[in-house]
């Protein structure tokens, strides 16, 4: 028997009319909400005993909703959830601490809050001390604290009880590594200890490492369940297809991507291509790819000086270039000119998805006369094929030299 | 969640509610020199700015009475009523709003809140009338054992309050204006209940008006059992028995009816 069952769960928020409507609904009047956001759609699975599930999806793909639905603190629309056991859920570390407090206080405080009995908290309260390593410290105000020490102790406090099921949303990546491996290993023991964990992380090799199954979500509904590789895989494919949701990849340039600037210029066509001259959304590391771009002019421009950046997941610029720094300034192109760019690079980059902001101006900085900027022009996704794994955002590729001396 | 029984709760969590509140008074008062004694200290140099002003700059005066501080001992009995009263409705406005972190973030029974923050009004209570104790005793004003009725209309008050708190606060998560109507409604409850002026100042056309304001007959128990001395009759608390059973039914209904909406409202 499974130790927890969702069946055909949704979550819609309502609005009303007028809140009073709302308040109206309340007494048992009925009132009909004018609308309603439906924020997960039918979600239906199981998890057995000890299994541990991850589930990933981009933001505002409804992970915390599901989340917060399964462990009970909201209410689902309509649709059930049924467990056995008791739930122990780590939405957010160290809520509810207080900075004047001593580290035991909020201790004490959260294990109450968690439903704790007198006994239970003593006996945590030993755990608690030992495993979030402040020693002495535990009885300082936690306003002492640095915020590593401050997410030790409520990771520790969090997980200070075996639950039957224990439901946690990124509360995975906190403190320093040795602290991050040590909470890893907790999970792990509390797997083997029979507990079935559902988790939310953006982690790849966290889901990679502990997940038996892996749920992606997509606009509030599973896109796929399955074993983590080939569920992480179809994520990926799904990320660079549509990084943040912007803008589509190849040619189906979008022209609801974030633009701004004069439009005396614009890009009405952007590709990737790979060293065949074929169109690509996943490269692989190191291969020579090719970025075209199409520029189309509205008025005729003095000085047209065309820029691209290639920047990670977190919008951190890797790389960027323009052709005034390589003395390659259009001069006096006249209206309804169509230019071509194209830039060959080899993508010596780490395995990740990857935007491309493109540019269009008439000097170095965008600063001035600034025709077009375009964030999310095209985005892509970088594999590593090869044996030689490595990490980090970009390839140098190294060798080592060893002897003894 | 469903929501187990509230007494059960109350028990199961009794540990709890007591660390809640004692981390609620440690917290206020950890970096002051004196502490805890700010509890005192805080209501008593409220009432004894009232007792000096109203004694000595207005020399005010009741009707029928004698006795230099009689006025002032009126107004504290009053007082003692309408700050319990008004504190708790004023910061249950915002009681669901602050909380919403945890509302949204942690499995907990809902009544918790309201319970803890019941309790912590009480204990703060405790103070005033503390204070409120002392300066009658400086003004020399003797008890009589009609005093000991008191805990019964203050406990009544508090949750006659807390009722309408409950309901004023769960509705402020949706229509944030009442933030800015009640106090004013507040005031002018105030001024409508004899607190600052004694029944026998009301033109006698309306003083039948003013047994339609439910406050003036919690009011009344205060004056007659903390000022006056007397013993209340039952029938005295038959008004504010009905208006707090009254109000506690229609908070629990929009308590346990709105908890679904609230969690996704905050």
């Amino acid at each position: 028997m499974s130790v927890l069952e969702i069946s055909c769960v949704t979550k819609s928020f309502r609005e009303y009319r007028s809140e009073w409507h709302r308040f109206l609904s309340w007494l048992g009047f009925s009132t009909k909400p004018v609308k309603q956001f439906e924020v997960l759609r039918d979600i239906s699975f199981s998890a057995e005993h000890g299994e541990i599930i991850g589930i990933v999806g981009k933001n505002g793909a409804g992970k915390s909703t599901l989340l917060k639905v399964i462990s009970g603190v909201m209410a689902p629309t309509s649709g059930r959830v049924t467990s056995t056991g008791r739930i122990t859920a780590i939405l957010e570390l160290g809520m509810g601490f207080n900075p004047e407090l001593t580290g035991r206080q909020n201790a004490v405080y959260t294990a109450g809050l968690m439903g704790f009995s007198n006994e239970d908290i003593n006996e945590a309260l030993m755990f608690i001390q030992e495993f979030s390593e402040l020693g002495v410290l535990f009885d300082d105000p936690i306003r002492h604290y640095s915020s590593g020490m401050w997410a030790r102790l409520a990771f520790s406090v969090a997980t200070a009880r075996i639950p039957e099921i224990l439901i946690v949303d990124e509360a995975l990546s906190v403190g320093d590594v040795a602290f991050q491996q040590k909470s890893f290993s907790r999970i792990k023991h509390f797997a083997e200890k029979g507990c079935t964990i559902l988790f939310v992380s953006h982690d790849r090799n966290a889901v990679l490492s502990l997940c038996d199954r892996v749920i992606l979500l997509d606009q509030g509904k599973i896109a796929q369940s399955g074993p983590p590789e080939a569920t992480m895989d179809y994520y990926n494919a799904l990320l660079a297809g549509n990084v943040d949701g912007i803008v589509q990849t190849g040619s189906s340039f979008d022209e609801v991507g974030t633009r701004s600037g004069t439009g005396e210029a614009k890009i009405t066509g952007i590709r990737l291509l790979s060293a065949l001259g074929e169109e690509v959304e996943t490269i692989a590391t190191g291969s020579k790819v090719t970025l075209e771009v199409v520029a189309t002019t509205f008025t005729a421009i003095e000085t047209l000086v065309f820029g691209m950046s290639i920047r990670d997941r977190l919008g951190q610029v890797i790389y960027g270039t323009n052709t005034a720094l390589t003395a390659q300034k259009l001069q006096n192109v006249s209206a309804g000119s169509s230019v071509c760019f194209r830039t060959h690079f080899a993508a010596n980059l780490g395995v990740g998805a990857y935007t491309i902001q493109t540019a269009l101006v008439s000097s170095e900085t965008h600063l001035e006369n600034n025709f077009e900027w375009i964030d999310h022009a095209l985005s892509f996704h970088v594999m590593n094929p090869t044996d030689m794994h490595f990490v980090g955002l970009v390839s140098l590729p190294s060798s080592f030299e060893i002897s003894y001396q | 969640m469903q929501e187990r029984l509230f007494f059960m709760q109350l028990w199961i969590y009794r540990h709890f509610i007591l660390v809640a509140v004692s981390n609620d008074f440690r917290s206020r008062f950890s970096r002051s020199t004196v502490g805890i004694l700010w509890a005192v200290l805080h209501p008593l140099a409220m009432v004894a700015i009232y007792a000096l002003v109203f004694s000595h700059v207005m020399q005010a005066r009741l009707d029928g009475l004698t006795g230099k501080y009689a006025f002032v001992e009126y107004l504290i009995a009053g007082l003692l009523f309408w700050t319990l009263f008004s504190e708790i409705i004023l910061k249950s406005l915002t009681l669901f709003l602050s909380h919403a972190e945890m509302i949204k973030k942690a499995r907990f029974p809902r009544s918790l809140i309201p319970i803890i923050f019941f309790s912590t009004q009480l204990t703060e209570h405790l103070g005033l009338i503390i204070a409120t104790m002392i300066i009658y005793y400086l003004l020399g004003h003797t008890f009589s054992a009609s005093i000991l009725i008191a805990p019964t209309f203050i406990f009544l008050t508090a949750i006659f309050a807390m009722s309408i708190g409950i309901i004023l606060g769960i509705l402020n998560v949706f229509v944030r204006d009442l933030q800015q109507v009640v106090p004013i409604i507040l005031q002018l409850s105030f001024w409508l209940t004899p607190i600052v002026y004694p029944f026998s100042a009301i033109p006698p056309d309306f003083q039948s008006l003013i047994h339609f304001n439910p406050l003036y007959h919690f009011v009344d128990l205060y004056h007659r059992v903390i000022f006056t001395g007397e013993f209340p009759l039952f029938s005295d608390f038959f008004i504010p028995v009905i208006t707090t059973i009254v109000f506690s039914g229609i908070s629990i209904i929009v308590f346990t009816r709105s908890a679904d909406d609230l969690t996704d409202a905050l």
